[in-house]
């Protein structure tokens, strides 16, 4: 059967042609999502600043809970925390302990900002300019190039490259900005070498305990050894079990050195996972779309090898073969091509700052597996799938029936597709009465079951739109028009197989950009909506310091100033009976709020300071929490709090879904600095002055502002989503192609008796149009119950916002690709000699 | 008026060039008058095809001319022969005469409506009774025998009143009997209604059908009979040598 299914593959090429692209896609799909996934793994940023500390301990940046996984097993669930989490300073004592250990060095790190000559900060290495006391100088190692070690609080180290950019030289006057404003220092000393990706500040220890603002504790200790460092690791790791502490080795340094790095890997991993799922899902659509077409391409074939013995298994077994065949040249090609479309996408992802330039793409064997398996395992049950019906039907009926449509459709079929689509509209309708983002997580899966039951009941939607358009199409056009119809309604099975693809198109494209319209309008409107602020001071570097706000306040005309950090807090909650974590976006604000709305609903921020927390109908949704409940949460660096709620208001997607105290979250914080200042009243010239490095924006330059940001996120998803989107549409064009290219005799008789080439692309143009207006109407039904439910549950409104270019230019796109990849091949066809070509 | 419905004058067909060129017709020159019903007959490769091709303008030949009726084809793009052909000559072809999605009357009238032109009501329904269809005329092909499809194709390349009906194997997918009925059919076209009929066949007894049957070897014309038996021509065909491949010659 092997040798069968060789000989046929190589007589079968042409009509295996679309499976195999479609094949070869998706295992680079897969595979693109699988490097990135491991990247995100694995990934590790070379350490800079512990470069010559062999072991690292720093405080465990993820908060995880344990779930009971039925019986025993026990998963754990994991979120990373947005600040560094310091370490107690006590613990040095136990590492000392620890076998082996030579030397504990605490080091400091906390953001400060070197303050030109112009008023303006001097940009440091890789952005970031550092604080630390100089005793953990060595931890670099840094070195005196010139001058001396600080003496007094009044004094400091810079580092060789800052001091250069900044021009300044040993026993110069620096301004430093640091968590209590700007101060100025003597310059003591020149430090080297500089770091590549950070600059840095030496301070006296008891002056940088004092900026780093956390008595008592630390933010990392470097560990000197003796022995393999990994072993030394495992050690202190097994010593300070339960204190909260990783220890790091090698490579995985880098980590403890930038939490850029680790949110990066985080975010590789969220994103490739659930890239990967709608990947896989597409996929086997796809794959069994194209393999389904090509089985009814040869029914002739399947029925002849019925009618001279073939037995149904036998016949199985053979397509089944050939699928592995093609699915394994294919995923010999799609290999290499989704190793080149990882590379391109992770280059993406770095240029566009989601990533640090650090990272590097991990080409390694587990994904490329992974990927070759799920496409062989689609391939092998797609073609089994799709020959299942053919090789049901006796041989004798097999050959009169091949070259005609089935005329009975299978009552499977329909109540299968009944089945999807009461699902998914019952999923549509358990969203809508759900709230909070239980409901906007639900969009993709109402997606999923819409677009199969559009899959499943294509060919009764095909001959419901061409009862429906029939008619008028006819007398439109007397020929084209009058045979697409025809052909429509008899061969609805046909072209439900190339309108599946079409609807997945329009339906997936549209449930992801207006996803994205919808949030980020609703985020807009709520920002600007809640932004009752003349001003807004935004920081840049490591932020704005107290007296600041103190200045702002006393400046004559300014009627209020709120302070305001943006940090993430992680909740945790109960949900079906199950412990959770929710990452949520949170602001830490000060109150009275001046220039800020919140939209408050229910309670009041009055007692925000008073052990209170406020949190969004969103938020307040999921946690299930109302006004005068406790709930538990891990702030920015990791403490635990139990916060009672004092408000729920509306705009978080705005604001963020958490608010906090400003005093709470700035001590939480790295930098302890405000992120923002909201100003009403007030001169624009004197705000300016106010603190270094400062930007002072009226309300159109928020929204601008704003936009910018958005589109940066925005830029991520559909970076990602778009591959998807291509995916698709290639898988489109090829069963178009191929749909069409099988019309050879077709178009050959339509010639024959008289048919002008025109007349036949005519006939195919009407047909296009009919195929790609189901898939523009069905898909944006399909996408339509999706949004809104999506809408519902983050904003609260069922309308979702649709910009009206935008779908038109979708709906323009689906009909474009519908009308290209039919006429195109339809040309090519029609180039042949209509004598010849009907012979078969 | 002219006497005959087609005509050839030396021509000649070559596909490809210089030593891979294969002669197809090498210079032939016949008149097929009208209300005549002519076979033409040929070992696998004798250009049986490419005869039936140029005559109909489904080809060009690559030199010398052909008149379908009174118009000379050389010069003709593709639109303008495929208005001519839609004028002037009907087509047969051995399978896959009809398109699936439409019945048989929409099948028959699809060469008008492909025209732009009305059904002749009184027209359509003596066509559809001569072929014998009167009761099958919404049936889409599915529902219909090999023979009944033949007729339907046979009803359809009547309908415009075509100068010619170019047949390609007419009967090369049917048996003994349907096959009998169906040239049966295409005699009595030609004797009611005085319809030129050309048809290609490898078949003895369908050639026997046809008032002269033109046999082609190696691209010319090399014998004729007319009014003959089945044996007859069965003798001349073997006579002419390599026909002792009857699965090969099925195919051209």
């Amino acid at each position: 059967m092997l040798r069968l299914a060789f000989a046929t593959l190589r007589g079968r090429m042409s009509s295996l042609a679309g499976s195999f692209l479609a094949l070869l896609f998706a295992t680079a799909v897969i595979t693109s999502c699988g490097l990135l996934m491991e990247t995100g793994l694995r990934a590790n940023t070379p350490p800079e600043r512990y470069a010559a500390a062999p072991v690292v301990v720093a405080g465990d940046q993820w908060v995880s809970v344990g779930i009971k996984a039925g019986g025993d097993t026990s998963a754990e669930m994991s979120e990373p925390l947005p600040e560094p989490v310091a370490v107690p300073a006590a613990l040095a004592g136990k590492i000392r302990k620890v076998e082996g250990v030579t030397r504990v060095v605490p080091e400091l790190t906390f953001p400060v900002g070197l303050v030109g000559r112009d008023g303006r900060l001097v940009g440091g290495a890789g952005g970031r300019t550092l604080g630390h006391a100089w005793e953990s100088a060595v931890l670099a190692p840094y070195t005196l190039r010139a001058g001396r070690a600080p003496a007094a609080p009044g004094e400091i180290v810079l580092d060789a490259a800052l001091a250069g950019r900044a021009r300044l030289e040993v026993g110069g006057t620096a301004r430093v900005l640091g968590r209590d404003g700007v101060r100025e220092y003597t310059v003591a000393g020149i430090a080297g070498p500089g770091l590549p990706r950070q600059s840095s500040v030496f301070f006296t220890a008891e002056r940088a305990a004092e900026l780093f603002g956390r008595p008592g504790r630390v933010s990392a200790f470097g560990v000197t050894g003796q022995g393999d460092p990994e072993q030394l690791k495992e050690r202190i790791d097994a010593a300070l079990d339960g204190a909260g502490v990783v220890a790091h080795a090698g490579a995985e340094r880098g980590l403890a050195d930038d939490i850029q790095a680790l949110t990066g890997r985080e975010m590789l991993v969220g994103l490739s996972g659930s890239l990967a799922g709608i990947a896989v899902m597409v996929a086997v659509f796809v794959v069994s779309g194209t393999f389904a077409l090509t089985a009814r391409q040869r029914q002739r074939e399947i029925a002849l090898l019925r009618a001279i013995g073939a037995t149904p298994r036998q016949v199985r077994m053979m397509l089944g073969r050939e699928a592995l065949l093609v699915g394994t040249v294919a995923a010999a090609l799609g290999l290499p091509l989704g190793v080149a479309v990882g590379d391109w996408m992770f280059g993406r992802f770095v240029s566009l700052g989601l990533l640090p330039d650090t990272f590097t793409l991990a080409v390694g064997p587990l994904p490329m597996l992974a990927a070759v398996v799920a496409g062989l395992a689609t391939a092998w049950l797609a073609a089994r799938a799709a020959v299942r019906r053919a090789t049901r039907i006796r041989p004798t009926e097999a050959l009169g029936e091949a070259a005609m449509e089935h005329r009975a459709l299978g009552r499977g079929r329909m109540i299968s597709g009944l089945a999807f689509l009461a699902l998914g509209s019952g999923v549509t309708g358990l969203a809508m009465s759900m709230t909070g983002e239980t409901a906007a997580a639900s969009a993709g899966g109402i997606v999923l079951f819409l677009v199969t039951a559009a899959a499943l009941l294509g060919p009764w939607l095909v001959r419901l739109a061409a009862g429906l358009v029939g008619g008028a199409l006819g007398r439109a056009s007397r020929v084209g028009g009058y045979l697409a119809v025809a052909n429509t309604r008899v061969g609805a099975k046909r072209l439900a197989s190339v309108v599946s693809p079409l609807i997945l198109l329009m339906a997936f494209a549209a449930t992801i950009l207006f996803t994205q319209s919808t949030l980020g309008h609703a985020a807009t409107r709520q920002a600007s909506e809640g932004n009752r602020a003349d001003y807004v001071l935004e920081a840049a570097g490591p932020g704005l310091p107290a007296q600041a706000a103190r200045a702002a306040r006393a400046l004559p005309g300014v009627k209020g100033v709120t302070e305001v950090i943006e940090t993430q807090v992680i909740a945790h909650h109960e949900q079906l009976g199950d412990p959770m974590l929710t990452s949520y976006g949170a602001i830490g604000l000060t109150v009275p709020a001046h220039g800020i709305d919140l939209g408050v609903r229910a309670g009041s921020l009055d007692r925000l300071d008073d052990g209170g927390v406020a949190l969004s109908t969103l938020s307040a949704g999921t946690l299930d929490a109302s006004v005068g409940e406790k709930v538990r949460l891990r702030l920015g660096d990791g403490t635990p709090v139990t916060r009672t709620v004092v408000a729920v208001y509306e705009r978080g997607l705005g604001f963020g879904d958490v608010a906090l105290p400003y005093s709470v979250v700035r001590d939480h914080s790295a930098s302890g600095m405000t992120g923002r200042l909201y100003v009403v009243g007030g001169e624009k010239d004197r705000l300016t002055g106010l603190a270094p490095g400062l930007t002072v924006l009226d309300r159109a330059e928020v929204a601008t502002a704003r936009d910018a940001a958005q589109e940066l996120s925005d830029m991520a998803n559909l970076l990602v989503l778009g591959m998807i989107i291509v995916f698709i549409a290639i898988s489109v064009v090829n069963t178009l192609v191929m749909a069409t290219g099988s019309r050879v005799r077709e178009f050959a008789l339509l010639r024959l008796v008289g048919g002008t080439r025109r007349q036949v692309l005519s006939m195919v143009r009407w047909e296009a149009l009919l195929v790609g207006g189901i898939a523009v109407t069905v898909g944006t039904a399909v996408a339509a119950p999706t949004l809104m439910a999506l809408s519902y549950g983050v904003t609260g409104s069922p309308w979702p916002y649709v910009p009206p270019l935008a779908y038109a230019a979708m709906a323009a796109a689906t009909l474009g690709l519908a009308f290209a990849a039919s006429l195109v091949p339809a040309r090519t066809v029609l180039l042949g000699r209509p004598a010849e070509q009907i012979r078969g | 008026m002219t006497t005959h419905a087609v005509r050839l004058n030396t021509v000649t067909k070559t596909y490809g060039h210089g030593t891979q060129a294969v002669h197809a017709l090498r210079g032939v020159t016949v008149d097929l008058p009208r209300g005549g019903f002519t076979a033409v007959m040929g070992p696998s490769g004798s250009g049986k095809s490419t005869f039936l091709h140029c005559a109909a303008g489904l080809d060009t030949p690559t030199s010398g001319t052909v008149h379908l009726g009174e118009v000379e084809l050389s010069g003709m793009n593709e639109t303008q022969l495929t208005e001519l052909r839609r004028q002037k000559a009907g087509f047969v072809f051995q399978a896959f005469n009809l398109i699936p999605a439409l019945s048989v009357t929409e099948n028959i009238t699809l060469p008008l409506r492909l025209a732009g032109a009305r059904p002749d009501r009184a027209w359509l329904a003596e066509v559809i009774a001569r072929v014998g269809l009167g009761d099958r005329t919404g049936h889409r092909p599915s529902q219909l025998s090999g023979g009944q499809q033949q007729r339907v194709a046979l009803a359809r390349a009547l309908v415009t009143r075509p100068e010619v009906v170019f047949a390609d194997e007419p009967t090369g997918a049917l048996d003994t009997r349907t096959a009998a009925e169906v040239l049966g059919l295409l005699r009595q076209v030609v004797d009611a209604t005085g319809q030129t009929v050309v048809m290609v066949t490898h078949d003895p007894v369908a050639a026997a059908y046809a008032d002269r049957v033109l046999f082609l070897a190696g691209g010319t014309l090399v014998d004729e009979v007319w009014s003959a038996s089945a044996d007859a021509i069965g003798r001349r065909l073997a006579g002419l040598g390599g026909y002792g491949r009857p699965a090969e010659a099925a195919r051209c």
